[in-house]
């Protein structure tokens, strides 16, 4: 809301004002134009409830991912040690990466992210 | 009793709930419709293509809808950039005006045909003139609603709102001294 002028406004802007106001075109119908819209929408539903689900897989399967590690022998412990191990792991990336197999397997993974964020970083 | 804009797109988040969806297309379509005619000078069956695809752009993304803006302001930014995306697709061949009444220039007028010397007066504007007063006049959006639609800085609007009425006021005095 536009602060209120406390200088009194001129008469003739006031009826400039009346006249631009007076020339908008009028309401038009919605003619059958919002069930167009609806008979349109996307088959998939909405980003929003996309967007949720796809978190919640990916927080479930890296739950689910660090259970199956305990249940395999892990401990707490070790958990806290996977850290270290990522750096090490990073440190010699450069040799894993001359490998095939880790350029397809790295090629799968960046895919199936593009694939699942792709459309919200395009929109 | 019509549930405000903010219950309905609960409803199409929560539930993706179509009908609730339908509800605010009916709501907004006229405004949304009337300014891309406005921007389209007139092409009707354009804007109203322009139109449906907005409302699909919104369905897709209105989980990013924030409630900092209204939703109807929301929605005209949306349309504004569908508008400047089909102006860059049809650079070659900009909008013609739907009709060119071919009255010459307005003389001394009764107050009947004042109003229709201001729509030709309008179309005399800058065309980001002419935008700026329809959304602050026609569409009674504010300054900061018209610089989050457009993308204008706030002081560009009023520039724009400040020089079209002065034009228009100089238009208006040489056609009809006497008024």
């Amino acid at each position: 809301m536009e602060p209120s002028n406390l200088n009194p406004r001129d008469p003739d802007d006031i009826r400039l004002e009346s006249l631009i106001r007076a020339s908008a075109s009028p309401e038009l119908p919605d003619a059958g134009f919002s069930s167009r819209v609806v008979a349109g929408l996307p088959k998939s539903a909405g980003s929003a409830r996309w967007w949720t689900q796809r978190n919640f897989f990916m927080i479930a399967g890296g739950g689910a991912g660090l259970a199956v590690a305990l249940l395999a022998g892990g401990s707490p412990a070790a958990v806290s040690d996977i850290g270290p191990i990522l750096s090490s792991a990073i440190a010699s990336l450069s040799s894993v990466i001359d490998q095939p197999g880790a350029i397809i397997a790295l090629a799968l993974g960046v895919g199936i992210v593009a694939l699942l964020y792709g459309d919200e970083a395009l929109e | 009793m019509n549930p405000p804009d903010s219950d309905l797109i609960a409803r199409v988040l929560g539930s993706d709930d179509r009908n609730a969806f339908g509800e605010l297309v009916v709501r907004h379509q006229s405004p949304v419709r009337r300014f891309l005619r406005h921007l389209l000078n007139g092409d009707a069956a354009t804007a109203d293509d322009l139109a449906q695809e907005t409302f699909i752009r919104a369905y897709r993304g209105l989980a990013r809808f924030r409630a900092d803006s209204s939703f109807s302001t929301w929605l005209m930014g949306i349309a504004h950039n569908q508008y400047r995306n089909a102006r860059r697709r049809r650079r070659e061949t900009p909008w013609e005006p739907a009709e060119m009444p071919d009255e010459g220039e307005p003389g001394p007028a009764k107050s009947v045909e004042l109003h229709a010397d201001m729509t030709v007066a309008m179309k005399k504007l800058d065309p980001d003139e002419q935008t700026a007063l329809h959304l602050f006049y026609h569409q009674g959006f504010t300054h900061p609603d018209i610089a989050f639609i457009t993308g204008w800085p706030l002081g560009t609007v009023k520039t724009h709102i400040s020089r079209g009425k002065d034009k228009l006021r100089t238009l208006l005095e040489t056609w009809n001294p006497q008024t």
